[in-house]
């Protein structure tokens, strides 16, 4: 294996003569295929375009109404927690939510209970409205079709965008580590040695795309916290802690594909005619 | 080491490049392959060296039948044999130390192992004073010598070195041929292709004649 690693290391060095450049882009455009990816499939579920934040599933909004006094607040929150369909109840920072009152948040048990318990707090005193998400929906929020169908596009247009980079940045590339290649099938090296860095190589540059998402995200995630109503609700629902853990998950295999796709098309061309002996 | 039976070679347009070649050499022996341009000198390296398959014929080298040979095991007999390819070009950004270790550390040797090689090979065709410099300002002499490193560096059986002394003049192609006459003389079998004249005490090995890809003298 040294052999193969000291090939790949060489062969990401040759980055700084030629073809660095588009790999970098065609890095970018994994970032930005993930970004929307993600805002496509983790959030955007069909829906009516609403602007409004909405619950994860199985979880319960509980906007109080305005003017409730601190002991009236805390009276209901305990009520809340002796509710048996109740798992967990979390007071929000309700101003961005439920403009003049606060908000609860309550984890139903299950879909079931969590539908029951919503009939039961719409009758109680002091609570102005109940937002309830099916646990159906899942992770998805509701975005418009026009949003929806500018997301595909751009999905579409960023894979395109990233395997055409790609494919220009890997001819760069070979093309300045042309004679090294060439060396190295007359020195005996089996095809497997020189192509499998190139593949390694291009699920790097994948994998790279991945990560500049998923620490965006982060970052960005521990800076909404600081400032929730700084973003659009489309923008803070892909920030949501259990999105965000999904997007780094879902990330890190969607990057090693498209990277893998990349590599493939550089071991392509490395097997050209002009890169033989 | 080497032997060829009954090979033919034909390339895709149907122009015959060799007919009917028999051929041997035997071990630590040095033999040089002339004739003119295109009477297939470098084709029949290329095929002795496993770079190409062989369309038909029996070519034995190293004891091993080419045309039946796996990928993996052809890619084996290939680092025993120290081949340097016609118009030979080293890399052209790296000194001529480097150019040497890149091959060895591709084929596995560890950064240490690898120079110790490399040092010895580049010692044995006298380049040590040039290690650091890089392989693009080379002399044509420095550069024939380069490509002699290269394929010694790793210990082979058998150099296969194709034309060697194309573009050097009369005392260049001495030098180079003192150095591969040198170095042969340790027990390795060599077999080079040449175009005619030789340079002066070449003479003195097997020259096996080639024209329009048959063997006209051996």
């Amino acid at each position: 294996m040294t052999g193969f690693f000291f090939v790949l290391g060489e062969l990401i060095r040759a980055l700084r003569q030629k073809g660095g450049g588009f790999i970098f882009l065609a890095i970018l455009f994994v970032f930005l295929f993930l970004a929307v990816f993600s805002g496509l499939f983790l959030v955007g579920g069909p829906g009516q375009g609403t602007d409004a934040p909405r619950p994860l599933g199985g979880k319960i909004l509980v906007h109080l109404t305005p003017g409730l006094s601190p002991q009236a607040i805390q009276a209901l929150y305990i009520q809340l927690l002796e509710e048996r369909e109740a798992e967990r109840v979390n007071v929000l920072a309700g101003d961005a939510l439920a403009p003049g009152g606060a908000t609860l948040q309550v984890q139903a048990t299950s879909p079931a209970a969590g539908r029951t318990l919503v009939e039961k707090l719409k009758t109680t005193p002091g609570i102005a409205s109940v937002d309830y998400a099916s646990a159906k929906r899942g992770l998805s929020l509701p975005v418009s079709s026009s949003l929806r169908l500018g997301l595909l596009l751009g999905l579409a247009a960023s894979a395109v965008g990233s395997l055409f980079f790609a494919r220009l940045g890997f001819r760069g590339l070979l093309g300045a580590f042309a004679e090294e290649i060439k060396l190295m099938r007359v020195s005996g090296l089996s095809e497997a040695m020189i192509l499998g860095p190139i593949v390694v190589a291009g699920v790097l540059f994948g994998l790279t795309g991945s990560l500049f998402l998923i620490a965006a995200v982060n970052l960005a995630h521990v800076g909404l916290a600081a400032h929730p109503q700084a973003v659009p609700p489309l923008v803070a629902g892909i920030l949501e802690a259990t999105r965000v853990q999904a997007v780094s998950l879902l990330s890190v295999p969607l990057g090693f594909l498209m990277g893998a796709l990349f590599g493939a098309l550089g071991a392509s061309l490395a097997g050209s005619r002009e890169l033989q002996p | 080491m080497i032997q060829v039976s009954e090979l033919h070679f034909t390339t895709d347009d149907g122009i015959k490049v060799l007919e009917d070649i028999h051929l041997r050499l035997e071990r630590g022996e040095m033999a040089f392959l002339v004739g003119p341009a295109a009477a297939g000198k470098s084709v029949l390296l290329r095929l002795l060296a496993a770079q190409i398959p062989p369309q038909s014929g029996q070519i034995l080298v190293l004891g091993r039948n080419i045309a039946r040979l796996s990928r993996l095991k052809a890619a084996g007999l290939k680092r025993r044999i120290g081949f340097v390819a016609q118009g030979f070009a080293p890399l052209p950004h790296r000194t001529v130390l480097q150019n040497v270790t890149f091959r060895l550390r591709a084929r596995g040797d560890f950064r240490e192992q690898a120079e110790e090689k490399a040092l010895s090979a580049l010692e044995r065709v006298g380049l040590t004073p040039q290690l650091g410099l890089l392989a693009a300002k080379l002399e044509p002499v420095a550069r024939a010598k380069l490509g002699l490193a290269l394929a010694v560096s790793d210990d082979p059986l058998l150099i296969l070195y194709d034309d060697p002394f194309a573009t050097l003049a009369e005392e260049g192609a001495r030098e180079v041929y003192a150095t591969l006459s040198r170095i042969q003389s340790s027990g390795l079998t060599a077999l080079v292709a040449a175009r005619s004249p030789l340079p002066d005490g070449a003479q003195r090995h097997r020259v096996i004649w080639l024209a329009d890809g048959k063997v006209t003298k051996a």
